[in-house]
């Protein structure tokens, strides 16, 4: 293929992953706790493939034989709407910071505060899994559960645990583990408590996604994909011209 | 393939019509006495690593992030809220509302206990106080036939004064209950709710003691159902329907603009 149609079909294909995000973002509008996919195009990368004997490259040779997609996405960690729903159980940080829970044998990290109890009274998500507090899993036996900004469970009047809220570096990335988990790219890095947030009783964060730029962002993908297919439709001709008349003799 | 987006969207659709069904649900019971609304509440789907962080592209340099693509939506959960509805005077001597925490105590047929916030009971032939289908309060309360009038006292205490009598007598105490989770409840329809394991025991005794609510005859208190908030969330749930389908008319597009490269 060359490389003007290899480049443009990648910029086609680029169009077609921010569709893929964008759809997923309008399809979570609602989600409590849903932070939106956000896509950039990274600098195209051509691959050498013409290689000497000895394994350097042919200087000049150059050529794309996989298409790679250009593409990164990232979270765009701003906060969402604020719900109010009054339950005990429902919470929501203000600030920085995620809840920690327990999945299998890792821990994972949520901004989705619709905590439910199970069977054993211990705070869980409404998968079930166990919300962690200073003190491993948080068990709610009272009547009357209050929790104060800082996170601090009180049931019946007396201070059981903490709920852990945890936040990661600036830098860190966080990868999207489904079911409204995060997790950071790099397994090494160790978030630290965030003292400064603050829990919200009976309040849950919506989903950041702002529908008028799913809109506008999907009208742009869309014309952008146009043009990149007005661009081969019209290099299709070039080429077909130069393949069929150029060189013809009468 | 761009037809990712397709189903992606549907997913999103199909939650924001569960949405609307919970939605439609609440405005249905708008006026229905001890009604409390409910949130349908989803969840993104796994999620695709397309190139994941830090793999090597060619020529030995690396992705410095990857492309995570998201599969859609998926409803988990439908919450209930159980926000203070508002109370209607209704005079009626019967008609009871829970001012704070707690939950009237229902006897069903079959021997189970159920919870609700409805109070609009009235007698059955025998006397005894039940509610609208004919469940007896718990504990069971018996008016005597001869009644003339019947207080329910804040704290629950049911006194009646017969005929011919000047003093009145004590016949009964309403019971509420009290749960740590109230949204863990299992609603069963007729206005009642099942203890289940995510709302924890019940903590029952008499009304304004333990952070119970207290009592208030010759009121109701009516469904929390806001109509100004079901509309709203209404038109919010319907835009974010068609936000999905505009999606798929996105894909839809592209995938025909693809198909006329080859003419």
């Amino acid at each position: 293929m060359s490389g003007e149609l290899s480049s443009i079909l990648s910029g086609a294909l680029v169009q077609e992953a921010r569709l893929d995000v964008l759809a997923n973002n309008a399809a979570n509008i609602h989600t409590v706790g849903y932070k939106e996919d956000k896509v950039f195009r990274l600098p195209d990368t051509h691959g050498p493939v013409w290689e000497k004997p000895d394994g350097t490259l042919l200087d000049g040779m150059t050529l794309n034989t996989q298409i790679i997609v250009p593409v990164g996405s990232f979270v765009n960690l701003d906060a969402g709407r604020m719900i109010h729903t009054h339950n005990a159980l429902d919470l929501a940080i203000d600030g920085k910071g995620f809840f920690t829970v327990q999945v299998g044998d890792k821990q994972l990290y949520t901004r989705k505060g619709d905590f439910t109890l199970d069977a054993n009274r211990i705070l869980v998500t409404q998968e079930g899994y166990p919300v962690m507090g200073r003190g491993g899993p948080i068990t709610i036996s009272g009547s009357d559960v209050e929790i104060a900004p800082d996170g601090t469970v009180i049931v019946d009047g007396e201070e059981t645990d903490r709920i852990e809220v945890v936040a990661f570096p600036e830098s860190t990335r966080m990868l999207k583990a489904g079911d409204c988990f995060f997790e950071p790219a790099d397994p090494n890095v160790q978030p630290a408590a965030a003292d400064e947030a603050i829990i919200m009783q009976g309040h849950l964060e919506g989903s950041n996604v702002d529908p008028i730029r799913v809109m506008t962002e999907m009208i742009d993908a869309l014309r952008g994909y146009e043009s990149y297919q007005k661009v081969m439709l019209s290099m299709n001709d070039t080429i077909s011209k130069t393949v069929n008349d150029v060189g013809r003799i009468s | 393939m761009s037809s990712r987006a397709l189903s992606i969207a549907a997913t999103g659709m199909q939650a924001q019509t569960l949405n609307i069904d919970v939605i439609a649900n609440n405005l249905a019971n708008v006026s229905t006495p001890g009604f409390k609304r409910s949130r349908a509440d989803f969840q993104d789907l796994l999620y695709q690593n397309l190139r994941p962080a830090g793999t090597a592209s060619a020529a030995g340099t690396q992705v410095p992030t990857g492309l995570q693509l998201g599969q859609g939506t998926r409803p988990v959960s439908t919450q209930r809220l159980f926000m203070q509805g508002d109370y209607q005077v209704t005079k009626n001597e019967l008609d009871v509302a829970i001012e704070g925490d707690g939950f009237f105590q229902i006897m069903q047929p079959n021997g189970e206990i159920a919870y609700t916030r409805s109070g609009s009971f009235k007698l059955n032939s025998e006397g005894k106080v039940v509610t609208s289908d004919g469940y007896s309060l718990e504990p069971e309360i018996t008016i005597p036939r001869d009644a003339v009038s019947v207080t329910i006292g804040s704290d629950g205490t049911v006194s009646v004064i017969q005929a011919g009598q000047v003093n009145s007598v004590e016949i009964g105490t309403i019971e509420i209950a009290r749960f740590a989770n109230p949204a863990g409840l299992r609603a069963i329809g007729r206005n009642l709710f099942l203890q289940t394991a995510a709302s924890g025991d019940p903590v029952t005794g008499a009304p304004g003691a333990e952070g119970r609510g207290t009592l208030s005859q010759g009121f109701l208190e009516m469904s929390n159902v806001s109509v100004v908030d079901e509309m709203v969330n209404m038109i919010a749930a319907q835009r974010a329907y068609e936000i999905n389908s505009k999606a798929i008319q996105a894909s839809d597009d592209m995938l025909q603009m693809a198909n006329n490269l080859k003419r």
